[in-house]
């Protein structure tokens, strides 16, 4: 067990207010509640893989990252006009 | 512990921290213009302290630059997201992107933002 691994036990707490955020509340707010939970499991990806000291983990982080930028536009484009 | 050591446990404290508060104050708002500001953070900062954490700690430096592609995707990317989500908001609940005539956002005494009033049209 070490810094990292604590933290990303830690860093899965903040997981639970955007679930709340994502479960209530209009359409636009789940979808901030959304985005907000990407970043989160991008930070935690990250943390994990320095944990476990896995070089080849780090590249999970980056395609979540690439992925929830798109992901969050398509969401904005539907949302924005037919949803 | 060496002070490097207890530099990259601090950085990884704070970079949690950082984020946990957000993730409170997101849940707390009850707007979505203002839960986006909360998005920030974690994304800039936490992120950026991660990979610092990440270079002083880590000997093999593929990991430190993984790290940084990761903060620069997060960080240039964030507001792109940002801005496109508060544009949607907006969008659906005002049917438009530009402000409208009635849309006036009061400021202090008597003073207002928006756009100019046609004649005979009150403030």
């Amino acid at each position: 067990m070490n810094a990292w691994l604590v933290g990303a036990a830690v860093l899965m707490l903040a997981l639970l207010p955007c679930a709340w955020v994502c479960l209530r509340g209009r359409p636009m707010d789940r979808l901030v509640g959304l985005e907000m939970t990407g970043v989160v499991l991008t930070l935690l990806l990250l943390l994990l893989a320095e944990g476990f000291h896995r070089i080849p983990f780090f590249d999970l982080a980056l395609a979540l990252g690439i992925l929830q930028f798109g992901a969050g536009l398509v969401f904005t484009r539907f949302l924005e006009r037919w949803l | 512990m060496t002070a490097g050591a207890l530099a990259v446990d601090l950085l990884v404290g704070a970079a949690v921290l950082l984020t946990l508060a957000s993730a409170l104050g997101l849940a707390v708002m009850r707007d979505a213009y203002q839960r986006l500001h909360y998005i920030a953070p974690p994304a800039t900062l936490s992120s950026a302290l991660l990979t610092a954490a990440l270079l002083l700690g880590e000997p093999q430096k593929q990991a430190g630059v993984k790290a940084f592609l990761v903060t620069a995707l997060l960080t240039l990317m964030n507001g792109v997201v940002t801005h496109a989500t508060a544009r949607a908001a907006r969008i659906r609940r005002h049917g438009r992107w530009i402000p409208v005539q009635e849309e006036r956002v009061p400021l202090a005494k008597g003073e207002y933002a928006g756009p100019p009033l046609r004649e005979g049209r009150k403030p």
